[in-house]
């Protein structure tokens, strides 16, 4: 009993030691490349959602299965929220049945607080300074994906049964306060 | 010359020939000096217009004169920014050094362009924060702001001032570039953020149903919908 205590004992200063080293020796190229942002809070609309990470794919930004209609998403080729840059968060506005993350998008209003919650346990806080739906054929990316601030998007307007997807996207913009 | 049409009088037997020879002496004599003076004149001014004194002196005078006579009043005209994307809608600021009427009319301005979505009226002192003229600001100056329409194409555009009460003018170019070139690894469509399920359903925006909820127990189930996927999988 008490020599598996202490193998066990060993083998986690072994590792908290490894760890330590690790981090010591890839701080300095790879720490702030390594910070994701992990969760999104939007107490206005009553939003606590985890994020994962979007790559893109033939132009199209990837989204988040439906399965996890709860989950938003933050697209890699943006800033980190809390950097300078655009940040991307998308999510779903509802599912093929429900509704999802980013389904109470729309009611945000200018002065509304989002918080991003990132791996390196800093908050940043954005103010929501605008709510817009724009048809998906007038989509202004680059206000989404190249100026600065943080951008929370999702789809909206009529939904086109025949396509199988809403006509609109609604965007919020918000910048650091 | 003088002393030749003297000796002419004097000969005064033959009348006629002698007013005639007189006449064409005085002629030939005016020929002569107005030959000379012109041959003088030409023979000082080539030094005069060479030195540049005489030269110099004329120039910077009389130009200002002659092009402030027929353009009295043209204004400066600054606009802020003066190069826009083409393709985006975007504020521009007109600013025009018009002078203060006197008396009666107000010191306003009216800027027009083929750019703008509609003429603006320029204004001394405007409520909002507006850019400072750049350069030489001396003087009274209106401003406003300008609309420019997404579908305005590229290209210079002319904008048109006019000030009001003095009728001032000016002018200034407008630019409307190429926008810049996405970077590549932008995404190029927009995302399809939705399967609809919530569309028509017709829960109005204000509905109580707390998301947070709605997400915990959508979280819940879709825990237990995967554990039971699992199990089912292995089983």
């Amino acid at each position: 009993m008490a020599g598996s205590g202490r193998v066990v004992l060993a083998g986690a200063i072994t590792g908290l030691v490894l760890v330590a080293f690790g981090q010591n020796l890839q701080q300095p190229e790879e720490a702030a490349a390594a910070v994701v942002p992990e969760t999104i809070d939007i107490p206005s609309i009553d939003v606590e959602a985890p994020l994962m990470k979007l790559g893109v794919k033939n132009g199209e930004v990837e989204l988040p299965p439906f399965e996890k209609p709860g989950t938003a998403g933050w697209f890699t080729g943006s800033a980190v929220p809390g950097e300078k840059g655009a940040s991307v968060i998308i999510g779903h506005v509802d599912t093929k049945t429900e509704p999802a993350v980013f389904y109470k998008l729309r009611q945000l209003r200018k002065g509304s607080k989002v918080r991003v919650k990132r791996s390196d346990g800093k908050v940043a806080t954005y103010k929501v300074d605008a709510v817009e739906q724009v048809h998906k054929d007038d989509f202004p990316l680059r206000k989404v994906y190249v100026e600065d601030g943080l951008k929370l998007v999702t789809c909206g307007g009529r939904f086109d049964r025949a396509k199988g997807e809403y006509d609109d996207n609604i965007i919020v913009y918000a910048s650091r306060a | 010359m003088s002393t030749k049409t003297v000796d002419a009088r004097r000969r005064t037997a033959e009348w006629g020939a002698a007013v005639l020879r007189v006449r064409r002496v005085a002629c030939a004599g005016a020929i002569l000096t107005i030959g000379l003076m012109g041959c003088t004149a030409e023979a000082q001014t080539p030094p005069a217009t060479q030195t540049p004194t005489a030269e110099a002196s004329p120039t910077p005078t009389e130009t200002p004169a002659a092009t402030a006579s027929p353009e009295v009043s043209r204004i400066s005209v600054q606009l802020n920014p003066d190069s826009v994307t083409a393709g985006e809608s975007s504020t521009v600021w007109i600013l025009a050094n018009c002078p203060a009427p006197q008396g009666g009319p107000a010191h306003t301005g009216t800027a027009t362009s083929r750019a703008f979505v509609s003429g603006v009226t320029l204004n001394p002192a405007t409520s909002t924060a507006s850019p400072a003229p750049t350069g030489n600001a001396a003087g009274d100056w209106v401003r406003g702001q300008a609309q420019v329409s997404g579908t305005v194409k590229r290209g210079s555009y002319t904008v048109d001032v006019k000030c009001d009460g003095t009728g001032h003018s000016g002018r200034a170019t407008l630019r409307l570039t190429r926008p810049e070139p996405l970077p590549s690894d932008v995404p190029t469509k927009a995302p399809k953020a939705g399967g609809g399920g919530t569309y028509g359903k017709d829960v109005d925006e204000g509905s109580p149903i707390p998301l947070g909820g709605v997400g915990a127990a959508l979280a819940l189930a879709l825990a237990v919908g995967a554990g039971v996927a699992v199990k089912r999988r292995r089983s």
